[in-house]
């Protein structure tokens, strides 16, 4: 057992001690490494935190207003989806992204709820209105639309400013060439 | 040589003016004081180092002079001529000034110094080599003797010789026919004129040309001979052979064979004996004959010389019983000298003769054993062996090697002759000659039997130069250290006088607007630089003999002109300037800052305009420039591939699954659902 519990162990120092040699870069591909491992424990504790926020949130209301709960449980459907479908460096985000959205669809029907006293009574009429879910889910698949269209305004932004840099580049290149000649190129 | 007309004379660095007071009808004169006149050879006052032709002085057209043409290849006694220009002595004959003269020779016009004299008005004691009159005692004692004395006294103090004393170089006083005036001692290397026994025993066994620059002693031995010569009317030792002359001084003392059976007045006799001892030490020093003049007995001094043979030696047939004959005989008869030291115990002999052991070890040592025994030698090594055998022999005598005998301090005009002669085999002799192992070892052998001898200390000096082969040193540098004065003789400067640093730089300059093809340095030019400035030597070092050409080269050499002419202060040389710019501008090349390349050429075509090669030098500061020029390439080299690297990365450009990208659309879309959030909760809120 010992044996096999410290093969993972081993094998992980070798594949360390590859990529060390592999890399020219050495110390400072541990260093990023290092920092990659730190954000995704960061992302776990994050992850973890909001599954516990919710579960209190549900927790909570379930003595008091199972109406409630039970809305709540079926609006945020599509946050619970997004959050275990999400994957990637921006998780938290997205899944913050979809939960946004997912709760301004489903507010008005809570404030509903709300009228009605969050009695079983004045819950089942609105769960049992299609065009309830639609609203619901209509909204939260436009925080889906943002999440997939966000990163491609983002680099069309940051294009610009990339074009305005390479152009800055150019300008710097062409000076020095002209001051220094050609042999610069090869670094004389 | 067959012009008729007067010589212009070209003025000397100092600038003379022309005054149109002087001009002649021809107005073909410079310097405006005197002429040449070639088509009136004088041959009776040529020496063995100029040609005498007839002169007029334009400032004073009633003072007779002659012009003494000098010839560039024979060093003459040029600070003897300077110290006779600048402070003239009664009684002695010195040049009045010096010039550079254009002169027609069978190689066309050439430039030549020429010294102008004052025609001596009165005759000669002797015509030539011809006897005289004999010289009563009253006129000698009364007038001829004191009136040489007193223009020797003064020369003696100045610290130079005149090594001209002989009766066909002493003139009858124009206005006084009882007193004299002693004739040129400038224009010819020291003793070329004299007849042997003129010359001290131990000078005399040297060639005419390489007697040396002597000492006082040996003017007053000149004198002595002279005045016995005036007394009997004819020159000493005139009825023998020279060589019987020789033998008979080395036998009975150069008095006693000179004299003969010829009887002199007490009072001369005694001054003759004096002045003509043989040995220095014994020998009359000027306070004697001052005090003879003054009607002095002068006590004679013992004689400490010991140059007789415990036994005699045959050799060639002849059996010598003096040591310095022996050298003579075994110089002159080298084989036969090679089969007599074939003996061993020759180094035991030769050991006897020193009279000391501490001497003879250092003989020993001197003598590495290549004559003594070995049959395995070369020719060459067997005459450098021979040559220190000789010196030990005689050790106050020449250096003789290979046929040549040589004064220590008559090394100068012997060099400057073979280089004129421009034989290879005579200048590989000199090499071997002027080599540390063989004339240090001469000099030393020399300073043996006197240890503060100055001209040995020098010859061990030149010898140290002579036997570098590098720039600034080699034979050229020994030939213009040992003749300080001497004109420089590279071929670029062919036909010109080139004596001063001055004069170098001018004629550089000539050679630059001629268009110098093959450059302005040569093996000459950086030794004449040399030997005359201490300071440029490293400046030489620098200069590379195979890049004659290359910009570095004449960075090194607009360095060394430029000291030159500041320390010279020479006027503008646009000349020469310019061609040394023509030379630097392809090392801009090697400046890749554009900027600093275009000043560095627009400082240097500047400078070269003003022929200022100080300013110049300043100007461009080129090592500075190099260095400061490598470093900051240096740097741009790394901005540069910076820029390269960051222009490869954006170059790629931005998808939407760049990381950067994602992260700033996912923060968009969440300050987007924030921003509905909000309003969702406000609008609600408002609802209620």
């Amino acid at each position: 057992m010992a044996s096999r519990r410290s093969q993972p162990a081993t094998r992980k120092r070798r594949s360390g001690a590859k990529t060390q040699s592999r890399n020219k870069r050495g110390r400072a591909s541990t260093q990023a490494k290092a920092a990659a491992v730190k954000q995704r424990k960061a992302v776990y504790s994050r992850a973890a935190g909001f599954w516990l926020l919710l579960s209190l949130v549900l927790a909570g209301t379930l003595p008091i207003a199972p109406a409630l709960t039970l809305l709540l449980l079926g609006g945020l459907a599509p946050t619970f989806v997004a959050a275990f479908v999400n994957e990637g460096a921006n998780k938290g985000l997205k899944t913050y992204t979809v939960l946004c959205f997912n709760i301004s669809g489903l507010l008005p029907f809570v404030m509903d709820l709300r009228a009605a006293g969050y009695s079983f009574a004045g819950v089942v009429p609105i769960l049992s209105d299609i065009y309830t879910w639609l609203v619901i889910y209509g909204i939260a698949s436009v925080g889906l639309f943002a999440i997939h269209l966000g990163p491609t305004i983002a680099a069309a932004t940051m294009q610009l400013s990339t074009n305005r840099r390479l152009a800055e580049l150019q300008r710097l290149r062409v000076k020095l060439l002209n001051d220094w000649g050609p042999d610069l190129v090869g670094g004389g | 040589m067959a012009s008729a007309e007067p010589i212009t004379l070209i003025p000397d660095e100092s600038g003379g003016v022309e005054d149109a007071a002087f001009e002649e009808p021809s107005g073909r004169y410079l310097g405006g004081r005197f002429s040449v006149q070639t088509e009136a050879p004088l041959a009776h006052l040529d020496t063995p180092g100029g040609t005498a032709y007839a002169a007029q002085s334009l400032a004073e057209p009633g003072r007779t002079v002659y012009a003494l043409v000098h010839d560039p290849h024979t060093p003459h006694r040029q600070h003897v001529a300077e110290s006779l220009i600048a402070n003239p002595i009664p009684g002695m004959t010195g040049p009045l000034a010096q010039e550079v003269v254009v002169i027609p020779t069978p190689a066309g016009e050439q430039e030549r110094l020429v010294s102008f004299v004052e025609l001596p008005k009165g005759k000669p004691l002797f015509k030539g080599k011809a006897a005289g009159l004999p010289m009563t005692r009253e006129r000698l004692t009364d007038n001829i003797i004191p009136a040489l004395i007193y223009g020797l006294v003064t020369l003696h103090d100045r610290g130079l010789t005149h090594r001209a004393i002989r009766p066909g170089n002493i003139y009858f006083a124009p206005d006084d026919p009882r007193s004299a005036t002693l004739g040129d001692g400038f224009s010819a290397p020291a003793g070329a004129t004299y007849d042997p026994i003129y010359e001290t025993l131990d000078r005399c066994f040297a060639e005419s040309h390489a007697r040396g620059e002597g000492e006082p002693a040996d003017d007053l031995y000149a004198l002595g001979v002279t005045v016995l010569a005036l007394v009997l009317g004819r020159p000493p030792g005139a009825d023998k052979s020279a060589k019987e002359l020789l033998e008979a001084r080395v036998a009975q003392g150069s008095f006693r064979a000179a004299m003969g059976n010829a009887k002199l007045p007490h009072a001369l006799h005694k001054l003759v004996r004096g002045l003509m001892a043989d040995d220095p030490k014994q020998r009359w020093q000027m306070s004697d004959v001052l005090t003879w003049i003054d009607g002095h007995e002068t006590d004679s001094r013992p004689s400490l010389a010991h140059w007789a043979l415990s036994q005699p030696v045959r050799f060639a047939g002849v059996r010598h019983h003096d040591r310095r004959l022996l050298a003579d005989a075994m110089a002159r008869n080298a084989d036969l000298a090679f089969e007599f030291f074939s003996d061993k115990n020759t180094i035991t002999w030769l050991r006897s003769l020193t009279g000391g052991d501490a001497v003879g070890e250092r003989i020993e040592k001197l003598l590495t054993g290549g004559l003594f025994g070995s049959q395995r030698l070369g020719t060459r090594a067997r005459h450098m062996e021979l040559a220190k055998v000789c010196q030990i022999l005689h050790p106050t005598g020449p250096f003789r090697y290979y046929g040549w005998s040589i004064a220590p301090d008559g090394l100068g005009p012997a060099v400057a002759r073979v280089f004129h002669g421009q034989d290879r085999a005579q200048l590989a002799r000199l090499h071997e000659l002027m080599s540390e192992r063989l004339i240090g070892k001469l000099a030393e052998i020399a300073a043996l039997d006197n240890p503060g001898n100055g001209v040995s200390k020098t010859v061990q000096a030149v010898a140290t130069f002579a036997g570098r082969s590098t720039l600034g040193f080699g034979l050229e540098r020994a030939l213009y250290q040992l003749n300080p004065k001497l004109t420089c003789l590279s071929q670029k400067f062919a036909g010109k006088i080139v004596d001063t640093e001055t004069r170098l730089l001018t004629a550089l300059d000539r050679l630059s607007e001629a268009g110098a093809k093959e450059g302005l340095m040569d093996r000459h030019i950086a030794a004449f630089c040399a030997s005359r400035i201490p300071q440029a030597e490293p400046m030489i070092r620098r200069l590379d003999p195979e890049g004659a050409g290359s910009g570095k080269t004449a960075l090194a050499l607009l360095e060394l002109f430029a000291r030159l002419q500041q320390k010279f202060k020479v006027e503008a040389l646009p000349s020469l300037a310019s061609a040394l710019a023509a030379e630097i501008k392809p090392l801009a090349r090697s400046l890749r800052f554009k900027n600093r390349r275009e000043q560095f050429l627009a400082a240097l075509d500047k400078a070269a305009k003003s022929g200022d090669l100080t300013r110049m030098h300043a100007a461009l500061d080129f090592a500075n420039a190099e260095s400061k020029d490598r470093e900051e390439f240096s740097r741009a080299a790394q901005l540069f591939a910076i820029i390269e690297a960051e222009r490869k990365k954006l170059g790629r450009g931005l998808d939407p699954h760049n990381a950067r990208a994602a992260r700033r659309g996912q923060q968009i879309a969440a300050g987007l659902a924030t921003l509905v959030l909000l309003a969702t909760i406000f609008y609600v809120a408002k609802g209620l």
